[in-house]
C-alpha cells in the first residue's frame, strides 16, 4: 500500500557545532505539498531569536504576515524579511526547543506559493511565543530546496536541532 | 516493518474555472480524521474572500476565529446557529495574479455517531503587503457522522482555474 506522507530527508545539528544554512536541497518535484517539522534554538545569547526560511537560495519578494500571542497580549505584524517566527535562544532554558510546522501547498507549481506557518514556542521566561503566520513568496519557480539560519547576523542554530521535510502527494 | 499508510488521498479535484462549488460525497467511513488541503483562488472581485467549508452540508453550528492581517488582531465567534460563517479568507480576483491561498482543514473523528464533530481550519491569504492568516475552530450540532464536505466562496463566485483541493484520510493505527 502507498505510503503518500513520505519522508523526504532529516536533519539534526550534532552537538559541538551551531548551524546555518540548514536544509534541503534537490527536492523531487513529484509531491503535491511539501511539510517540514522543526524543532529548533539558537545560540543567541541576549533574548529570543527568530527563525529565518528561504527557498531556491532567494530572499526576495517574501511577505509575511503574522498573528502572534504571548500569553498575556496578541498583535498582528507583517514583514518582506526572511523571519518566519520566534524561537528559544540561549536566553531562555537550555532544553527548550520551539516547535514549528511549514507547509507548502502546490510546490511545483508556476503560481506564487502560499506558506503556512505554525510557531510555538515556550521559554519559561516572562512570555511565550505563539505565532501563526502567511507568507507569500512572489516567484513562480518551482521550490527545490529550502534553507533555515537564524535571522541575526552571526548566530548560529543550535546543536540538536531537526529538520524533517515530508511529501504529500494526491494520488 | 512495513511502511504504514498515512495521509491517503481520498480525492483531488482541479478546478476549470467554470464551477462555484466542490463537493467530496461517500467519504470512507475507515479513517480516524479527515483533512482537507487547499490552494486556491475565486474569481469574485474581491481580495480576500470568505472561505465556506461545509460538513454534510448542514446548517447550525457554532464557531470561534482568530484573524490577524499584519496591523490588527481579532477574534470573534457564533454560537447563534443561523447558518454559514467563513472558516477563513482566501484570495479573489482583484489580487495580483498568480497569487493563490493555502488552507488546512482538521475533521477530528469525523466518522463516529455518538458525538458533535470539531474541526479547524486556518486559512493564509497573504497578498504581498496586505492580506492575513486566519484560523476558525466549529463544531457541528449532529452527531451524525460526516460523509460530504463542501467547498465554495463568497457570493457563489467560481474557483479559478489552478485551483486544487485534496481529501486526505488519516488512519490510528
Amino acid at each position: 500500500m502507498a505510503n503518500t506522507y513520505t519522508k523526504l530527508g532529516s536533519y539534526m545539528i550534532p552537538l559541538g557545532s551551531g548551524g546555518t544554512g540548514i536544509g534541503f536541497s534537490s527536492i523531487p518535484q513529484t509531491y503535491n505539498t511539501l511539510v517540514l517539522h522543526v524543532s529548533v534554538r539558537s545560540l543567541y545569547a541576549s533574548g529570543y531569536d527568530s527563525l529565518g526560511m528561504y527557498l531556491n537560495g532567494v530572499q526576495t519578494n517574501l511577505s509575511n504576515n503574522f498573528m502572534n500571542g504571548t500569553g498575556t497580549g496578541t498583535s498582528s505584524s507583517r514583514s518582506t524579511y526572511r523571519a518566519i517566527s520566534t524561537i528559544n535562544a540561549a536566553y531562555n532554558n537550555p532544553n527548550m526547543f520551539t516547535a514549528v510546522t511549514i507547509t507548502i501547498p502546490n510546490y511545483t507549481s508556476s503560481t506564487f506559493k502560499q506558506i503556512m506557518i505554525e510557531s510555538f514556542e515556550e521559554g519559561q521566561q516572562t512570555a511565550g511565543y505563539g505565532v501563526l503566520a502567511s507568507e507569500l513568496w512572489s516567484n513562480t519557480a518551482a521550490i527545490n530546496s529550502v534553507t533555515f539560519d537564524t535571522a541575526t547576523s552571526g548566530v548560529n542554530l543550535a546543536p540538536y536541532s531537526t529538520f524533517t521535510l515530508y511529501g504529500l502527494k494526491t494520488s | 516493518m512495513a511502511a504504514q499508510t498515512t495521509y491517503t488521498p481520498i480525492a483531488t479535484v482541479t478546478a476549470t474555472g467554470s464551477t462555484n462549488a466542490y463537493q467530496f460525497s461517500s467519504i470512507p467511513q475507515t479513517y480516524t480524521d479527515i483533512v482537507l488541503i487547499g490552494y486556491c483562488r475565486s474569481a469574485q472581485s474581491a481580495v480576500n474572500p470568505g472561505l465556506y467549508v461545509r460538513p454534510n452540508s448542514g446548517t447550525g453550528w457554532s464557531w470561534t476565529y482568530l484573524f490577524g492581517n499584519g496591523s490588527t488582531f481579532a477574534s470573534g465567534r457564533s454560537t447563534l446557529n443561523t447558518g454559514d460563517g467563513a472558516a477563513g479568507i482566501i484570495i479573489g480576483n482583484s489580487a495580483t495574479a498568480n497569487v493563490y491561498a493555502s488552507f488546512e482543514t482538521h475533521f477530528l473523528n469525523y466518522s463516529n455517531t455518538t458525538t458533535y464533530k470539531p474541526y479547524l481550519t486556518m486559512s493564509c491569504a497573504e497578498t504581498g503587503g496586505a492580506g492575513g492568516t486566519y484560523l476558525w475552530a466549529a463544531t457541528t450540532n449532529s452527531t451524525a457522522a460526516i460523509n460530504n464536505v463542501i467547498i465554495y466562496n463568497d457570493s457563489n463566485s467560481n474557483w479559478m482555474v489552478g485551483t486544487t483541493f485534496t481529501l486526505y484520510g488519516i488512519t490510528a493505527a
